[in-house]
C-alpha cells in the first residue's frame, strides 16, 4: 500500500478537522488584511457547520479506522457515539463563540480580539483529536490543540484581572498535567514499546516502569476532567473566564476528556469497579461540599460540575464490572445531557451579568426571572436538567448510569450516589430561589447590551434538553 | 375514543400551561383560560369516573406507545391506565384543581402567569401519577409534581416560604432518590417496567424485600408518617391556599396510593414481611399526630398536624391487608382530600380578611359570620367522622377491615377517633363561639361568590359520599379484594412452597 495515498476513511476522518482548519487559517488572514466581524463570524460559522455536516456519515458507520500505522493500528478511530460527542464539540464552540461575540465586541471597543473566531474554532479541532485519538501522538496532540486556545480564550478579557488570573491558573495547572500526560507516555512507550491504543492495558499489567506510566497518564486525565482531588483549578478558571468560554469548557473539554479517560484510562486489572466506584463518590462528594455555599452562580456550576463528573465515574464502574457497550452509550448521553445543560446556564448567566454588572454573585442575581424572564426561564431548565429533574435529559441521565450500577451489581454503591446526589439538590434550589423567589436587587443604571443573537442561541441547548428529555433514542441508542 | 381519553387528561393541563406560560394576554383573560383547561380536564376526569367499570378487573382505557429502550431492561413505554385504585384519586385531582383556580384571586396577587402555569403544570403530574402504567413514567410524573409545589410555596408562600419549600423538596426527594434505586432494582429483576406486567407478576423476594424497603421510604415521607413528618407543618403553613389545598387534597395521597399500587400489588411480599412495623408506624401517626394537633395555637398548623393523624389511619388500613380495611384506606385518601382542603380553604377565607390564623385572634365568628361557621362545622365534622358525613364511611371502613387483622392497634387507633373530635370541636369552639374579643371579627366582609363556588361542591361532596357511598365503593371493591387476595399467601409464612416463582 502507498504510504501516502489517503484512503476514503481518512478523508472521513480528517474531513472535520481540515474544515476547521482551514476556517481558522481564512479568518487569521482576513483578520489581517481587513477586520471585518460579520466576514469573519461568516465564516467561522462555515467552517463549523462544515466539520458537523462533514462526520454526519461517521454516525452511521459502525466503527471507522483512519491513518493506519506502519506497526498495527491506527492513528485515528471513530465510532458514532465518538462521532456525535465530536459534532456535540462543535456545536458548543459555536455556542460560545456566538454567547461571547456581542459581550467582547462592547469590551473592545467594537472589535473582538484578533485571533478570536480562529481560537474558538481550533478549539473543537483539539477536542476532535482527542476524542478519536487511537495512537498517543494523536491523543497529546489533540489535549494540546484543545488546551492552547483555551488558555488565551480564558484571558481573553485583558482589562479584567479575574480573566487574566484565570488564564494562568489554567495554563500552568495545564503545563504540568501535559507534563504528567507526556511522562507517562514515555514512560508506557518504554515499557511496552507501543503508543497504541492498547498500551495502557500492556503496561499496567506488566508491571514495574509501564505501570507507573499509566498512572502518570491517569493523573493527567483526571486533572483534564477535574476529578477530585484535581479539581482545585476548576472553581476560579471557571469563574475568571469569559462565561462563554466557561460554557466551552465545562461542555467540550468535559466531553472530550471523559471520552479520552474511557479510552485511555486503566482497564479493571489496574482499577476495579470499587475503585472507579469510590473515586467517583469521593468525586461526588468533594464537588457537592464544595459547591454548597458559593455565592456565586459560576462558581458553583463548576464545583457541580466536578460532581457531575463523580457520575460519570460510576459508569465506568459499571463498565470495569463487565458492561463494555452499554457504558459507551450511557457516558455519551450523560455527557450531552450535561454539556446542553451546562451550555445553557453559562450562556444565561452571560447575558444575566452583562446586567449585573459582570458577575454572577447571588447578590446580584436575586430576582433575575422577573428582569429577564427569558434568561430566568432557560436558566430554570438548566438547573433542573442539570439537577436531574424529570422532563429533562438531565434526569434520563442519572436514570441510565443507576441502572448501569444496579445491573453490574453495585446496588450499595447507587444507593450512595443517589443520596450524595441530593446534596446537589441543595444548592440548585438554592439557586433557584435567588433566581425566582427573592425580591429583586437593587437595578443599576447601565446600558444593558440588546443581544438577539446570543438570546437565540441559547434557546437551542434549552430546547434540546427537553427534546433528548423527552426522545432519548436517537442519542442513547448510538 | 378510550384509548384517547387519559392522553387527553394528563395533555389538557399540560397545554394549558404552556399556552398560559406563552400567550400574549392580560392577567384576568389568562386566569379564565386557565380556568377553561382546569374545566375542561375536570370534565373529562368526570367522564373518566362516570365511564369506569367497577366490576371489572385489571386497567381500563389503556395507552401505550413506545418511549425508549434499556439494553435488559426492557422497553420503557408511555403507559396510561385507570384502575379501580386509581379512579377516585384522578377524579378528585381534576376536580380540586378547578377550585384552587377559582379561590386564587383572594390570595394570589402578584406574578399570575407564572402561578397559572405551575398550578396546571401540577395538575399534569398529579394526574400522570394516578395514571402512569410505567415505572419510569410513573417517576416522572412523580418528580414533575413536586417542582411546581416547590414554586408555588416558594413564591405565593408566607413568611418563612423559602425554609418551608427547601425543607419540603429535600426531604421528597431523599425518598424519591432511594425509591428511583428500588425502582431500578424492580425494572432489572423483572426484565420490564410495565406496572400492568409487574402487578400479577412475582418477582424473587430478596428482591421484594430490598424494593420494598426503597419504595416504601418514598411513599412514608411523602404521606407523610411520623418521624418524616416535620416538613408537613411547615409546608402547610407556608404555602398559599391552592398550595395547601393541593398538597392535602392530592400530593398527601400520591404517597398512600403508591403504598397500595407498588406495596401491596408489585412487592406483595416485600409488604407482607414489612406490613406489622408499617402498620404499627401509621397507628403512632394517629396518636403522636392528634395529640399535636391539640397542641397548636396556630389553626392551619392544627389542621396540617391533624393531616398525619388522618393518614396514619390511611396507612393502617393499607397494611391490615383486608378486603374492607383496603376499600377504607382508598376511600379515606379521598375524603381526607376533600375535608381537609375545605378546611384549608376555610383557613384562607378568614386569613384573607384578618390576615391572622392564631385561635386566639378569632372568637363569636357564629354570630359575626354565620354561612363562615356553617361551612365550618360541617367540614370540621366530616373530617372527625361523623356519621352521615364522608369521613365515617372511610373511618369505619378501616376500623372495621382492620380490627380482625391486627385488633390492638385498631383498638389504639380509634383512640385516635376520639382525639380528633377533642381538637378539631376545641378548634371549633375557640373560632366560632364565645365571646367577640378581637374587634376585627365584628365586622368580617360576607363570602363572596368565588368562595361559596370553591366550598360549596366540597360540601357537597361530603355529604355525598356520607350518605351514599356506593357509587365509590362499587368501583374499588374488586381491586380491593384483588390486593387482598394477592397478599394473602405471603401472610403467615407458608407462602414459600406455595407460590410459582418465575427463575429471572
Amino acid at each position: 500500500m502507498d504510504p501516502y495515498s489517503l484512503s476514503a476513511a481518512d478523508w472521513l476522518l480528517a474531513a472535520p478537522l481540515l474544515w476547521l482548519a482551514a476556517a481558522a487559517l481564512l479568518v487569521l488572514v482576513l483578520d489581517s488584511v481587513r477586520p471585518t466581524p460579520r466576514l469573519e463570524a461568516g465564516v467561522a460559522l462555515g467552517g463549523m457547520l462544515g466539520a458537523a455536516l462533514s462526520m454526519t456519515p461517521l454516525l452511521g458507520r459502525e466503527e471507522t479506522a483512519g491513518f493506519l500505522v506502519a506497526g498495527g493500528g491506527s492513528m485515528l478511530r471513530a465510532t458514532p457515539a465518538l462521532a456525535a460527542l465530536a459534532i456535540f464539540c462543535v456545536g458548543a464552540a459555536a455556542f460560545a463563540g456566538f454567547t461571547a461575540l456581542r459581550g467582547l465586541c462592547r469590551h473592545e471597543g467594537g472589535r473582538h480580539g484578533t485571533a478570536f473566531w480562529a481560537l474558538v474554532l481550533l478549539c473543537p479541532m483539539g477536542m476532535i483529536l482527542t476524542l478519536w485519538a487511537d495512537h498517543m501522538a494523536a491523543l497529546f496532540l489533540g489535549i494540546e490543540i484543545l488546551s492552547l486556545p483555551l488558555y488565551v480564550l480564558a484571558a481573553l478579557r485583558r482589562a479584567d484581572a479575574g480573566s487574566v488570573e484565570a488564564g494562568i491558573k489554567y495554563f500552568l495547572l495545564g503545563a504540568f498535567a501535559s507534563g504528567f500526560l507526556a511522562f507517562g507516555m514515555a514512560l508506557v512507550y518504554a515499557g511496552t514499546g507501543d503508543l497504541g491504543s492498547g498500551a495502557v492495558a500492556t503496561a499496567a499489567e506488566s508491571g514495574g516502569i509501564g505501570l507507573v506510566g499509566a498512572g502518570l497518564m491517569l493523573i493527567a486525565l483526571l486533572f483534564k476532567v477535574a476529578a477530585a482531588p484535581f479539581h482545585l483549578w476548576v472553581a476560579d478558571v471557571y469563574q475568571g473566564s469569559p462565561t462563554p468560554v466557561t460554557a466551552l469548557m465545562a461542555a467540550g473539554t468535559k466531553a472530550a476528556a471523559i471520552a479520552a479517560l474511557m479510552r485511555w484510562g486503566p482497564g479493571p486489572e489496574m482499577v476495579p469497579a470499587s475503585g472507579w466506584a469510590l473515586l467517583g463518590s469521593l468525586t461526588l462528594l468533594v464537588g457537592n461540599f464544595s459547591a454548597l455555599n458559593q455565592g456565586n452562580l459560576k462558581r458553583m456550576l463548576a464545583l457541580s460540575g466536578v460532581a457531575h463528573v463523580g457520575i460519570l465515574f460510576y459508569a465506568f464502574a459499571a463498565r470495569a464490572a463487565g458492561a463494555e457497550a452499554e457504558a459507551w452509550s450511557t457516558v455519551t448521553y450523560y455527557l450531552v445531557a450535561y454539556g446542553l445543560a451546562a451550555l445553557a446556564a453559562f450562556g444565561a448567566l452571560e447575558l444575566a451579568e452583562r446586567r449585573s454588572g459582570g458577575t454572577s454573585d447571588e447578590e446580584l442575581l436575586r430576582g433575575l426571572a422577573r428582569r429577564q424572564p427569558l434568561v430566568g426561564g432557560v436558566l430554570c431548565v438548566a438547573l433542573l436538567s442539570l439537577a436531574g429533574v424529570p422532563f429533562t435529559a438531565g434526569f434520563l441521565a442519572k436514570y441510565f448510569v443507576f441502572v448501569e450500577m444496579v445491573r453490574a451489581g453495585l446496588t450499595v454503591w447507587a444507593l450512595i450516589g443517589v443520596l450524595l446526589t441530593l446534596v446537589s439538590f441543595a444548592y440548585y434550589l438554592r439557586a433557584l430561589v435567588t433566581l425566582f423567589m427573592l425580591e429583586p436587587a437593587r437595578e443599576k443604571p447601565t446600558a444593558v447590551l440588546q443581544d438577539a443573537l446570543a438570546a437565540a442561541a441559547l434557546l437551542v441547548p434549552t430546547a434540546l434538553s427537553i427534546v433528548f428529555g423527552l426522545w432519548p433514542e436517537p442519542l442513547h441508542a448510538l | 375514543m378510550n384509548a384517547a381519553l387519559l392522553p387527553l387528561l394528563v395533555g389538557l393541563p399540560f397545554l394549558g400551561a404552556l399556552l398560559v406560560l406563552f400567550a400574549p394576554l392580560g392577567d384576568r383573560s389568562l386566569r379564565r383560560l386557565a380556568m377553561l383547561f382546569a374545566l375542561a380536564t375536570a370534565v373529562v376526569g368526570g367522564f373518566v369516573f362516570c365511564c369506569f367499570e367497577g366490576n371489572a378487573s385489571g386497567f381500563q382505557f389503556g395507552f401505550a406507545a413506545d418511549w425508549f429502550t434499556l439494553p435488559g431492561g426492557g422497553t420503557t413505554r408511555l403507559a396510561l391506565g385507570v384502575d379501580g385504585l386509581s379512579v377516585l384519586m384522578v377524579t378528585l385531582s381534576a376536580l380540586l384543581v378547578p377550585i384552587v383556580l377559582v379561590t386564587a384571586p383572594g390570595h394570589v396577587h402578584k406574578r399570575i402567569r407564572e402561578f397559572l402555569f405551575w398550578v396546571l403544570l401540577m395538575e399534569a403530574g398529579m394526574l400522570g401519577v394516578f395514571l402512569a402504567l410505567d415505572l419510569v413514567l410513573f417517576y416522572v410524573f412523580w418528580e414533575l409534581s413536586l417542582i411546581p409545589l416547590y414554586f408555588l410555596v416558594g413564591i405565593w408562600g408566607g413568611e418563612n416560604r423559602i425554609y418551608a419549600t427547601i425543607k419540603f423538596v429535600l426531604y421528597t426527594l431523599v425518598g424519591s432518590l432511594v425509591m428511583l434505586v428500588g425502582l431500578i432494582r424492580v425494572a432489572l429483576a423483572a426484565g420490564t417496567t410495565s406496572i400492568d406486567e409487574l402487578v400479577v407478576g412475582n418477582l424473587p423476594e430478596p428482591v421484594q424485600h430490598f424494593a420494598f424497603a426503597c419504595f416504601a421510604l418514598g411513599f412514608l415521607i411523602k404521606v407523610p408518617v411520623v418521624p418524616f413528618h416535620t416538613w408537613l407543618p411547615d409546608a402547610h403553613v407556608q404555602a398559599p391556599t391552592g398550595g395547601s389545598v393541593i398538597l392535602a387534597g392530592v400530593m398527601l395521597k400520591m404517597g398512600t396510593y403508591g403504598l397500595m399500587r407498588f406495596g401491596l400489588q408489585v412487592l406483595p411480599a416485600g409488604a407482607a414481611a414489612w406490613g406489622p412495623w408499617l402498620a404499627a408506624i401509621g397507628v403512632i401517626g394517629v396518636i403522636y399526630g392528634s395529640l399535636l394537633a391539640w397542641a397548636q395555637r396556630d389553626i392551619k398548623k392544627l389542621v396540617a398536624y391533624s393531616s398525619v393523624a388522618h393518614l396514619g389511619f390511611v396507612v393502617l388500613g393499607v397494611f391490615a391487608f383486608t378486603e374492607i380495611s383496603l376499600q377504607g384506606a382508598v376511600l379515606q385518601g379521598v375524603n381526607h382530600g376533600i375535608s381537609t382542603g375545605a378546611l384549608f380553604l376555610l383557613v384562607g377565607v378568614l386569613y384573607d380578611r384578618m390576615h391572622t390564623r392564631r385561635l386566639t385572634d378569632f372568637g363569636g365568628l357564629a354570630r359575626t359570620f354565620p354561612a363562615f361557621a356553617v361551612l365550618l362545622i360541617v367540614s370540621t365534622l366530616a373530617s372527625i367522622g361523623l356519621p352521615g358525613t364522608n369521613g365515617f364511611v372511610g373511618e369505619f371502613l378501616i376500623l372495621f377491615g382492620s380490627f380482625a387483622e391486627r385488633p390492638w392497634m385498631t383498638a389504639i387507633a380509634a383512640v385516635g377517633v376520639v382525639l380528633g373530635a377533642v381538637y378539631m370541636l376545641g378548634m371549633c369552639r375557640e373560632v366560632l363561639f364565645g365571646r367577640v374579643t378581637n374587634p376585627a371579627c365584628e365586622k368580617l366582609e360576607p363570602l363572596k361568590p368565588r368562595e361559596w363556588a370553591a366550598l360549596l361542591p366540597l360540601v357537597a361532596l361530603m355529604l355525598w359520599i356520607g350518605l351514599w357511598p356506593a357509587p365509590l365503593l362499587d368501583r374499588t371493591r374488586v381491586v380491593c379484594a384483588e390486593m387482598a387476595a394477592r397478599i394473602e399467601p405471603w401472610l403467615d409464612g407458608e407462602e414459600q412452597a406455595a407460590l410459582p416463582r418465575e427463575p429471572r
